[in-house]
């Protein structure tokens, strides 16, 4: 398991092109992932637009997007299944804790 | 009887007539369904109820800008948009029936996950909850241009039971093309692009060859700014705004200044490109705002009652399997449909509008489908079959769509197939 550092919740935006279907399956999968891994955190969906202007610690997108955050002090994360929890769960565990936002055990 | 009748009466126009007050309820059960703590509940109904009214502004600020749009192809052009005689337009059809199209969208998914339980055939569940919506109101409007006097139950009975039938089928029919691009079982495909997409993979192999894949080719950077719908709108509908203001202003100048008013007829132009843009972030942010709270109830539900169910989900899905495929075909999409607008103006046929969301979205993934089996000549083939259906389909369904006749420049492939299926059929039965 992991262990959570912040002292609140981890704030994640999930993000795709016009922010209508698939963040939102992305926000329901990256959810699921972060119950298991005992992560607290507020998961919303957006599109590219405002993507860039949100105050969110982490960025979720599909690989195509990811490039868009190039440069960003975000913590970002790049996709290439959407809806594969392994997939989320290597990638999340990976960019947190070189962040230090988690410590592995 | 009186008093019953008053009920029903008072019922109907307060929450079936509202679709805030309707939605609101289908995200509340949703919500109380999935346990959500108070606080919760309540932010996500309060959500859904604005998210509802935005939509509702948006619609109206789409509804004027194109027609903004139309009458400056007009004015330069002398061809105007054959709207059909006295139509509904959108924003009147959302308030009006919105809440049918609530309802619908809710039935069917419910009579989707029996169908998904009861014939083994089916293991995909239909998560693309923007396009359920839009599909729900779509077969309303289509229910009442056939019979404007349908009754309430037979346009819900109607529409329910044909868009469960279409989430079911439609991610089980191009499944094949979707295990060959994503090399699993896992991921189901869950789009109204997908005609376009199941064609372009089946001739892809008659068109070109798999090896000479996009992905081999390097695109510039600079092309990225087109995977934001709002700019690339802004853009290509202000070139377009722009040339036939300059157009218009040398064939009838008091024309264009009487639609620039006290702009400047290019500033003007300009704007209105802007414009148009804003309207439809406006008009999708709401749909998200709704959207995004009975999705998650759907897929609760889904989860429960049909365990192992594989997610359908939106286009995006493939994209990461051919990125450069995408921006392949939405450009051959484009120039294909640039040249219908521009044939159809000069045949006076029809005024149609460029749809930036509809060639990028069903265009980048039917060109994935089409450069699995064709390489980048069956994506380039892909964007453009459906920047050909397209223009047909939006120049077609604007002139005969009587309620809510804009959805006809909103519309994905399967839209049209779906309009057109479905008048044929309502047309015997009605």
């Amino acid at each position: 398991m992991v262990k959570y550092k912040l002292d609140r919740p981890l704030k994640i935006l999930t993000v795709c092109g016009v922010g209508q279907g698939s963040s939102l399956i992305m926000k329901m999968f990256v959810e699921d992932v972060l119950k298991e891994l005992q992560i607290p955190a507020n998961v919303e969906h957006t599109e590219l637009l405002t993507a860039k202007s949100s105050d969110a610690d982490v960025i979720i997108a599909s690989i195509l997007h990811a490039e868009e955050f190039e440069g960003s002090p975000k913590i970002i994360i790049g996709l290439k299944n959407l809806v594969d929890k392994n997939e989320i769960k290597e990638k999340i565990i990976e960019a947190l804790s070189k962040r230090g936002v988690i410590e592995l055990d | 009887m009186t008093a019953i009748m008053d009920i029903l009466m008072w019922i109907g126009n307060n929450i079936l007539g509202q679709p805030a007050v309707l939605l609101g309820i289908v995200a509340f059960v949703g919500l109380i369904l999935q346990k959500k703590p108070f606080s919760e509940t309540l932010v996500g109904t309060v959500k859904v109820m604005i998210g509802v009214v935005m939509m509702l502004a948006g619609a109206n600020l789409f509804v004027n800008e194109l027609v903004s749009f139309q009458s400056l192809i007009t004015a330069a052009t002398g061809v105007s948009p054959k709207y059909p005689p006295n139509y509904i337009p959108l924003n009147d059809l959302i308030s009006q029936y919105g809440s049918y199209a609530a309802v619908i969208m809710t039935v069917a998914f419910i009579l989707h996950l029996i169908l998904v339980r009861v014939i083994p055939k089916f293991r995909h569940v239909y998560l693309t909850g923007h396009l359920m919506w839009w599909l729900s109101l779509v077969v309303v409007a289509v229910t009442l241009t056939v019979n404007p006097n349908a009754s309430a139950r037979q346009i819900i009975g109607i529409g329910a039971v044909v868009l469960a039938i279409y989430w079911t089928i439609q991610p089980a029919y191009i499944h094949h093309a979707m295990r060959d691009i994503t090399g699993s079982d896992a991921i189901g495909y869950a789009h109204t692009s997908s005609l376009v997409a199941l064609v372009s993979y089946h001739l892809g192999k008659y068109i070109g060859n798999p090896e000479e894949s996009t992905e081999k080719m390097n695109l510039p950077k600079s092309l990225s700014f087109l995977k934001d719908y709002a700019v690339s709108t802004a853009i290509i509908l202000g070139l377009i705004m722009v040339a036939a203001a300059v157009v218009g202003y040398v064939k009838a100048p008091d024309t264009i200044s009487s639609l620039a008013g006290d702009l400047n007829p290019i500033i003007w132009a300009i704007l209105r490109g802007i414009y148009f843009a804003a309207a439809i972030v406006v008009l999708l942010t709401g749909v998200k705002m709704f959207v995004g709270e009975i999705v998650p109830a759907f897929k609760g539900i889904s989860d429960k009652v049909i365990p192992g169910a594989i997610p359908a989900v939106d286009a995006p899905v493939v994209f990461p399997y051919a990125p450069t495929a995408v921006i392949v075909g939405f450009l051959s999409g484009l120039g294909v449909f640039l040249l219908m607008m521009g044939l159809f103006i000069a045949a006076g046929f029809a005024v149609i509008v460029p749809p930036m969301i509809m060639l990028f979205f069903p265009g980048g993934a039917a060109a994935v489908f089409g450069n699995k089996t064709g390489g980048w000549k069956g994506a380039v083939f892909a964007g453009a079959l459906n920047g050909l259906v397209l223009a047909i389909g939006q120049a077609l369904t604007l002139q005969f769509l009587t309620y809510g006749t804009e959805l006809a420049t909103l519309g994905d492939p399967d839209w049209y197939a779906l309009i057109v299926v479905l008048k044929g059929l309502l047309g015997v039965i009605f």
